[in-house]
């Protein structure tokens, strides 16, 4: 059983104070806390290794090379894919903007269509939106069901012989729904086996175990600093033979074989998308922080997840005061809470748990589509992880009981 | 003072509750809208105006206390105005008006109702 008192220990930040309170942090859908253990690998590889990765012969570029290739290689297990269908971007919304641009750009044509769903992150609609427009396509929207969930049986009605392309994501950032990706992507391929999936993991890679093999889409993203790993490391995973027929997306060194003026001959994969001199201890800290999570345990980091969701949905759900969105069932739902007290901004409530050491969400997520949907124009968010315990609820809990008092609601 | 009580001061607390100038006007003279991209809170100024002054300033919006509460003493701090006045208007007079030192994230929504209002002089200096 995870002992979360014992894993706040191994993260420095959560041991300081805010306004005078111990730090509660409870937005690890916008971003983790890191492990000591990642921010040593961090500053040891600058003191150790640290040189050009491909590049040299000489022996710090040949260990800087091999400690890349080696967390590719831990981030391609930890999805059980091949590590030549993992590259490594800024961040997920680099990855999908890679597809949008790289394979969007030689495959749609006018009068196509690209279904996304009414729960994406503005990462997931608006490459789609862009290409659409230059593209003459139709952008379709996939509605979401007031439970939160996605009703499969709208798919007959959307998908249709003009659709070429489906983007989703695996969980939402704002409501926390696990969509049955694999039943989904059956379904679509059923319809029409030529239609391209794009699957947004960023949600769900850090506290979901992901087989890529098994969910049957062609494109799935996630981002490392959402799982315990530095900022600035996405990773596009593709099936291997939409990557090999796909022109690169930017030009420049590493993703090279050989250039002349005559013409350029691009890498192999996933080099042949790795222009320019890559985000080494970017990679090396995801490395780190994947030894971490499998150390731990991601089927172990789930069950505390569910345990820490009913808890807070029970206490939440208790309060006639408080609306929550999104699924109830928690088999559906991942570490992800959304909700408003009545008669108080969102905004106004992280400003009173904030003053109490609290970090929670609080305004459209980066899903304005979807908090419309829901009727509002902004919610608070708590999202939980390893780290967190029941403590940190119960904290959130008096947080809201002294928005109460402050704003007399 | 802590940072809290400084942020909702009773007076606040008091005007949000009775903002009677959160209201659509008809037909005014000038109008605009701007949205905070970071947080989507929203404000739209109505103002009529006779003869280059202010003679009536109304708001809609959705969005934090702090916002929605900035928008409406701006709207009445600007009746009765010139419009030359009006369009001089400047953060650090609206910030000593809600008598709050917010932080830099809180400081867009304090001054959200400005920006717009800035707007909507825009849109009357280009008809």
């Amino acid at each position: 059983m995870l002992n979360p008192d014992e894993i706040k220990k191994d993260f420095p930040i959560l041991s300081r104070e805010i306004n005078g309170q111990r730090l509660v942090y409870l937005d690890s859908a916008a971003t983790s806390q890191k492990p000591q253990v990642v921010i040593d690998t961090i500053a040891a590889y600058y003191q150790t290794i640290n040189a050009n990765v491909h590049r040299g012969v000489y022996t710090l570029s040949e260990e800087a090379t091999a400690a890349y290739e080696s967390a590719r290689k831990k981030v391609a297990d930890f999805v059980s894919a091949k590590k030549e269908e993992i590259v490594f971007v800024r961040n997920a919304t680099e990855a999908i903007n890679l597809v949008a641009y790289a394979w969007g750009r030689a495959n749609i044509n006018k009068g196509d269509e690209i279904v996304i769903t009414e729960m994406e992150h503005h990462s997931n609609i608006v490459p789609w939106q862009i290409l659409s427009v230059e593209k003459d396509a139709k952008l379709v929207i996939w509605p979401v069901e007031d439970d939160g969930t996605l009703n499969l049986e709208n798919l007959e009605n959307l998908i249709t012989p003009q659709t070429k392309f489906v983007a989703l994501s695996h969980v939402s950032n704002v409501l926390g729904t696990i969509n049955d990706i694999e039943g989904i992507i059956k379904k679509i391929k059923g319809i029409n086996p030529q239609i391209v999936v794009i699957v947004d993991g960023a949600q769900a890679v850090p506290h979901l175990k992901v087989n890529v093999n098994h969910l049957g889409a062609d494109f799935y993203v996630f981002t490392g600093h959402k799982m315990l790993g530095p900022m600035g490391l996405g990773i596009l995973w593709g099936r291997q033979e939409i990557l090999d027929n796909m022109q690169p997306f930017l030009g420049g060194g590493e993703m090279i074989r050989e250039v002349t003026w005559a013409k350029t001959t691009y890498n192999d994969l996933p080099w042949k998308f790795e222009a320019g001199t890559p985000n080494v201890e970017g990679a090396i800290g995801l490395g780190a922080a994947i030894d971490y999570l499998n150390q731990v345990g991601m089927d172990e980091i789930r069950d505390h997840e569910k345990k820490l969701i009913k808890y807070a949905m029970d206490k939440l759900s208790g309060d006639d005061q408080i609306k929550i969105y999104g699924p109830t069932d928690i088999e559906k739902k991942a570490g992800v809470i959304s909700f408003n007290l009545e008669k108080v901004h969102a905004h106004d409530l992280a400003a009173v748990a904030d003053s109490l050491g609290i970090a929670i969400r609080s305004g459209h997520h980066c899903a304005q589509p979807l908090i419309k949907s829901l009727g509002e124009q902004a919610s608070a968010r708590a999202s939980f992880y390893l780290y967190n315990t029941e403590g940190d609820v119960d904290a959130l809990i008096a947080a809201i009981t002294k928005a109460k008092e402050v704003f007399k609601v | 003072m802590n940072k809290l009580d400084n942020l909702y001061r009773e007076e606040l607390l008091w005007v949000s509750q009775n903002m009677t100038n959160k209201k659509i006007m008809k037909s005014p003279t000038l109008k605009a809208r701007q949205v905070n991209p970071l947080c989507g809170d929203e404000i739209t100024l109505m103002i009529k105006t006779k003869e280059g002054e202010i003679k009536d300033v109304t708001f809609e919006g959705a969005g934090c206390l702090i916002s929605q509460v900035s928008a409406s003493l701006l709207a009445k701090s600007l009746e009765g105005a010139k419009i030359r006045q009006a369009q001089k208007f400047s953060d650090k007079k609206l910030l000593s008006i809600l008598k709050i030192d917010p932080t830099p994230a809180r400081m867009k929504c304090a001054l959200l109702p400005l920006w717009t209002l800035r707007i909507a002089f825009e849109n009357y200096g280009q008809r």
